[in-house]
């Protein structure tokens, strides 16, 4: 069972990847290693991506364990045609979306502001990341999720379109759109401040 | 000798250089117009200063170790249930569907 699951030598274990799609298969015959295994390769991302959106650690560990739950109890429809990791990550934005729409209290995390004021960064760094933050809550979601997807998580715009449910060309379009957005907003940001 | 690009067509071009995709020939006439054009070579310089920010920007929050723990340990638990590890029958357990209503099986030997 185990050789099964172990990745072959150098063999790419990414999303999308063959090892990847073995897995899948695997969880959906039943296989706890695989559940396993799948649950150890994207907590960290499901989490960061959770709490990018929900900015509150505690609504984002439930939802991360909520979105490993679901797409358990879902794998069975998961036919693979698109990369697991865009499937969990459609999870992710829906149970988001559900809990955004209930009134919260929204707190400033002692999380965020300690990576803010790191104090080994210098003045001007920190204060450009803060900007830069207070730049990115301006913009619409989708354009804030797709940058978040493709500059700071690197992914390609292939899994991306996936993930927000548009062609690779409308993916890239948005992603353009949302640095010219994040480019304006910014420089009226610094023009106020000089101001 | 190729018509001169507006300002409006650099576009495009702009938003593939930032992500280092603009093939070579289109590369070079994107240069010889940002030579040209302050408005545009500002463009450039912005969204790619803009495209290295936001990483910086947004450092990836990570869950806590204790947390991953609880998290994975609840999956497992949802998993036991919906999959209940079956114990192997045992060779008695085996032998019973043929000894059950057969009582004089000693009998046909």
């Amino acid at each position: 069972m185990e050789e099964l699951q172990a990745p072959r030598e150098g063999e790419d274990r990414g999303p999308g990847s063959l090892f990847e799609q073995r897995l899948v298969l695997r969880l959906q015959s039943g296989s706890r290693e695989a559940l396993d295994t799948l649950f150890e390769m994207y907590v960290h991302q499901v989490y960061a991506y959770a709490y990018h959106l929900l900015r509150n650690r505690e609504d984002a560990e439930e939802v991360t364990s909520e979105a490993f739950l679901r797409a358990f109890e879902r794998a069975f429809s998961f036919r693979g045609e698109a990369p697991f990791r865009a499937w969990l990550f459609g999870i992710v934005r829906n149970l988001c979306r559900d809990r955004l729409r209930q009134p919260r209290l929204l707190l400033l995390e002692a999380q965020d502001i300690e990576a803010q004021k790191d104090c080994r960064q210098p003045y001007r760094q920190v204060e450009n990341a803060l900007l830069v933050r207070q730049a990115l809550d301006q913009l619409p979601e989708d354009q804030r999720t797709v940058l978040m997807l493709c500059d700071v998580e690197e992914w390609d715009a292939r899994e991306a379109a996936v993930m927000l449910g548009r062609s690779v060309e409308a993916t890239k379009s948005l992603l353009y759109r949302a640095r010219r957005s994040l480019c304006r907003t910014l420089t009226a940001m610094l023009e106020d401040d000089e101001s | 000798m190729k018509a001169e690009m507006r300002c409006d067509d650099m576009e495009t071009f702009i938003d593939l250089a930032v992500d280092g995709l603009l093939p070579d020939e289109a590369k070079q006439r994107l240069e010889r117009h940002l030579l040209r054009c302050g408005r545009c070579a500002h463009r450039f310089k912005a969204l790619e200063a803009v495209r290295a920010m936001v990483r910086q920007a947004v450092p990836r929050a990570e869950p806590s170790p204790a947390y991953v723990e609880r998290a994975q340990a609840r999956l497992q638990a949802q998993f036991e249930a919906l999959f209940p590890k079956t114990e192997p029958p045992s060779p008695t357990q085996r032998q019973l569907p043929f000894l059950q209503g057969d009582t004089n099986t000693d009998s046909e030997y």
